[in-house]
């Protein structure tokens, strides 16, 4: 079933770039057909789900001789991230309906993103994972390419981050690999296993920190967090959806599954650094949100905000902050598929991003007006919004663990209050400019936004139904800490 | 010679008497004899692969004791086969020697075979030589093919130059360490060394010297100078020869060397290894990020993928044997892919910039996913053949406990990403207003093209299979 969920994607990806390549049109459908039945699989899987623990395990040997094994298995952490990943891709391919009628690569390519993301959260084993993680960078790398020269060099940036930090994450892997077999004798890559390794207070840091860079780069944390403006800016709108709505939490992903189990002396020793980090970074990206004029570049700078807040959630490592954490995932990757596809829906209408020469949009276009305000509402962390149940789950867990970070990071929440009005006042309010007329949004634009406000409005109004079943995973990732 | 010892040297008989046959058919008084060379060569080929296969699981010792055919042996052989074919298979289509297949290049080829089948089984230095020059020679004519072609001469020359060099660094070796140990067969020199009229000095003196040779010959810093001009002046069914399988064979003379060689030799010998991979690492990728002609980017890649191997040989354990090994072989398979997606469009690209290469993916889009695949490969990307060499290398010099040359390899591997990048991001951008019908390549390219793609993605993801050997 997770192979499934997996390779389905990859292969239908690949097969309707192959066939399909002169019949575009057919090729869309195709390809929102596969979307749909993989948020399909994901709710069966929900169904079917265990509370604690692993389900749905897959073993097959893959090379004995070294300890990898083709190993995949769930847990509800991972079903609810992939639930999300499949609805936002969904959205993605929605939002890139006009574009994917030139283009049969371009569905393709990100449905073999959605495949490898689901490997992500799958793998079981150490290698597999980044066998998955390295692959997810591939398809996207291609699609953020293709605007032209500057796209070019902010996508080679992108990329040359996160290799970087994965070339790293692969040496960590394989100290760890190779201190578990010295101390236990058995040389292998399962997670299970290699949750017992024993390890010095310092070794563990190392490795930690080994892991974290990835995982940093991906989110993107203060101060590896380099890449996301331009590349984020840059990408089309779907592309950026992709990125920042499933890809980002792959990097928060990463360090609750194997950063704090793996080395929770290493995270003991760095979580003052890291709440630090993550509180600076809310801020910061927040002032940079703040006097940015182009709307997309505010958009990734509150997406880079709003992640500090996870990275302090991850780093306060207790059982409020860890719920939060992934509420706020839940609710951010919603969020930025609905205002990202804003800004697809502003460019397709062939406007610029300029704030300075946006002005008055709501008068024409009503509908897109009232759903923009949703979603940016949610991101500001307005109660009955999805954001809010997280923001303020990690805010109290924060301030348990450290007063100065978590009162610090509260100004984050003021801070997008500011930039978030900023831009719609900017765009949305005011005097009309002249210009080419405004259609308002079709049916397949309001379908988006809409489901994509209504999902943020249930979360933010229930969420337990994904709390809920979290409650064993975090109660025992926080026991880990002392 | 028993009947069991001409078996088990079959497959070296039929590529030596073969070409001894394919030159006297180019003086048959018969029209189209080229093309009956040409296919003979080929059916030559198949038979000494099936023939390297079929005999899996023999083994034994052939020249007195100088050559040592087990399964090591065989195995090369194959690939070489292999190889050897695919480079003959480009041959027809490379849009710089196409016309000029004569039986002299059929028969240089095989030569070459013969030369790296010696090489990769001698456990006898002379043996080796042999070999070394056997491969040696024939690649002068061939780099220089068609001489018109600009930077052939050039290339040729160099390269016959510094194999001349290597030669004789090679043979004054064999004379210390001859003198050192009083014997040149690899087997009695441990003892040779350790007994009474022994030089132990002399013959680690002798051995850097080899090494010398064999650095040429692998293009290891600081002997890799020639390797950009030869790349580029050779043409690319050439240097798809010399390139890919051309390299194994020095590799596995080395891992014999390294492995049989006397321990108090090894401690030295595998630091220099250790200094000569790290250089390589550094230099070659270094080198590589500032070239704008493609084929010069691909000969210092090659040069930094040595510099990986090496590292993995200077750990002086099985494992680090196993992935040096394993490297060889998907160091020739990613390479033969690049080579024959570049053979396939090489009637388009003028001068071979990266320029040139601009927007190849809306054009042939087929070519162009076989060279993201190859290039993915050389970079070391999972899930293909060039990410599982990489991590058996880097999983030997950990367990060896050498973090350092760990640490140079993940960064050189990093940085590697930038040029290959740089070379797909040309592939693959759109171009405006270029709207030609995309060609087909012809049938054999794509066949090379495609099980080369297979084979990348197979051996990577099949590993346990190959690793296994």
């Amino acid at each position: 079933m997770l192979s499934l969920l997996i390779f389905f994607p990859i292969v239908w990806g690949f097969l309707t770039w192959s066939l399909l390549r002169r019949c575009a049109l057919s090729a869309r459908w195709t390809v929102l057909t596969v979307a749909l039945i993989e948020v399909a699989l994901c709710l069966v899987l929900w169904s079917s789900a265990d509370t604690s623990g692993f389900f749905a395990q897959v073993q097959i040997p893959w090379l004995p001789a070294l300890g990898m094994h083709y190993q995949l298995g769930m847990d509800r952490l991972s079903l609810e991230l992939a639930l999300l990943t499949s609805v936002v891709t969904l959205g993605a391919l929605l939002v890139a309906w006009e574009t994917a009628a030139n283009e049969p690569a371009f569905g393709a390519l990100i449905l073999i993103t959605e495949g490898a993301i689901m490997g992500v959260l799958t793998a079981l084993d150490l290698v597999l994972f980044y066998v998955f993680w390295e692959l997810m960078i591939v398809p996207i790398f291609f699609l953020a390419a293709r605007r032209g020269a500057e796209a070019r060099r902010a996508a080679m940036r992108f990329f040359l981050f996160t290799i970087v930090g994965s070339v790293l994450l692969l040496v960590s892997i394989l100290v760890l690999y190779l201190l578990h077999g010295q101390a236990t004798g058995n040389y292998t890559f399962d997670y299970l296993a290699l949750l017992h390794t024993p390890l010095g207070a310092r070794t563990s840091l190392w490795l930690m920190l080994g892991m974290l860079a990835a995982f940093a780069v991906k989110i993107p944390m203060f101060p590896l967090h380099l890449w996301a403006p331009d590349t984020y800016s840059r990408a089309e709108a779907p592309v950026s959806i992709m990125l920042a709505g499933a890809m980002a939490n792959m990097g928060a992903y990463g360090v609750l599954r194997f950063c704090l189990p793996l080395f929770p002396e290493g995270v003991q020793t760095f979580a003052p650094l890291g709440m630090a980090l993550g509180a600076v970074g809310v801020v910061y990206a927040g002032l940079l949100a703040l006097v940015e004029n182009d709307l997309k570049r505010v958009i990734a700078y509150s997406s880079i905000s709003h992640m500090g807040l996870v990275v302090l959630g991850l780093f306060a490592w207790q059982r409020q902050a860890l719920d939060g954490v992934v509420i706020l995932l839940l609710a951010h990757g919603l969020g930025e598929l609905g205002l990202f596809a804003v800004t697809g829906w502003i460019e397709a209408r062939g406007r610029s991003m300029d704030l300075d020469r946006m002005g008055g949009w709501f008068r024409p276009m009503p509908r897109m007006g009232i759903l923009f305000l949703i979603c940016l509402l949610a991101g500001v962390g307005l109660p009955g919004l999805a954001n809010f149940v997280g923001e303020f789950l990690i805010l109290a867990g924060s301030v348990q663990s450290s007063l100065v970070w978590g009162a610090i990071a509260t100004l984050g929440v003021l801070i997008s209050v500011m930039y978030f009005l900023r831009a719609y006042e900017r765009s949305m309010l005011g005097p009309l400019r002249e210009g080419p007329p405004l259609p308002d949004l079709g049916i397949r634009e309001t379908l988006v936004m809409g489901v994509t406000a209504l999902l943020l409005l249930g979360l933010g109004l229930y969420p337990q139904a994904f709390l809920s079943p979290l409650g064993p995973l975090t109660t025992s990732l926080a026991q880990m800490h002392s | 010679m028993s009947p069991a010892d001409l078996l088990l040297l079959s497959p070296y008989l039929v590529i030596g008497l073969g070409a001894i046959a394919v030159l006297l058919i180019g003086v048959l008084p018969v029209p189209g004899r080229q093309q009956w060379a040409y296919g003979v060569t080929l059916l030559l080929l198949v038979v000494s692969f099936a023939l390297s296969l079929g005999l899996w699981g023999h083994s034994g010792s052939a020249m007195d004791g100088g050559l040592r055919i087990d399964a090591l042996t065989l195995g090369f052989n194959a690939l070489s086969s292999a190889g050897a074919f695919a480079a003959m298979l480009l041959a027809r289509d490379s849009a710089a020697i196409r016309d000029e297949i004569s039986e002299a290049f059929c028969a240089l080829v095989l030569f070459t075979l013969l030369g790296m089948y010696i090489l990769a089984a001698a456990t006898d230095l002379l043996a080796a030589f042999l070999g070394l020059e056997l491969i040696a020679v024939p690649l002068f004519g061939m780099i220089a093919w068609q001489p018109g072609r600009r930077g052939a001469i050039e290339g040729g020359l160099k390269y016959a130059v510094l194999s001349g060099v290597a030669a004789a660094f090679w043979l004054y070796g064999l004379a210390l360490i001859y003198g050192g140990a009083g014997t040149l067969d690899l087997g009695p020199l441990n003892q040779g060394v350790s007994g009474p009229r022994g030089l132990p000095l002399l013959t680690l003196a002798g051995f850097f010297l080899l090494l010398v040779g064999i650095g040429f010959e692998l293009a290891l810093v600081p002997f890799h100078m020639w390797v950009a001009d030869v790349y580029e002046g050779a043409p690319l069914p050439v240097t798809a020869l010399l390139g890919t399988v051309v390299k194994v064979a020095p590799l596995i003379f080395l891992v014999r060397l390294v492995s049989e060689v006397p321990p108090s030799v090894l401690e030295n010998l595998a630091q220099i290894l250790a200094m000569l991979g790290l250089l390589g690492m550094v230099v070659g990728n270094l080198l590589a990020l500032r070239q704008e002609k493609v084929m010069r980017l691909l000969g210092y890649s090659t040069v930094a993928h040595f510099g990986y191997v090496l590292a993995s040989l200077s750990c002086a354990s099985e494992a680090g044997y196993h992935a040096a090994i394993y490297y060889g072989l998907a160091y020739s398979v990613m390479n033969m892919t690049v080579f024959a997606v570049l053979t396939a469009l090489s009637g388009e690209t003028g001068e071979g910039r990266i320029s040139d290469y601009r927007g190849m993916a809306g054009r042939h889009p087929w070519l162009a996913m076989a060279m993201a695949v190859g290039v993915l490969s050389l970079a070391g990307l999972p899930p293909t053949v060039g990410f599982f060499a990489k991590l058996f290398v880097l999983t030997a010099l950990m367990q060896d406990g050498n973090l350092t040359l760990a640490i140079v390899l993940v960064l050189a591997t990093a940085t590697s990403f930038f040029y290959y990048l740089r070379l797909l991001l040309a592939f693959f951008q759109a171009e405006e207003g270029q709207e030609s019908a995309p060609t087909r390549p012809a049938l054999a390219t794509s066949f090379v093209t495609g099980t080369s793609v297979a084979l990348t993605l197979g051996v990577g993801i099949w590993s346990g299979f190959f690793f296994g050997i």
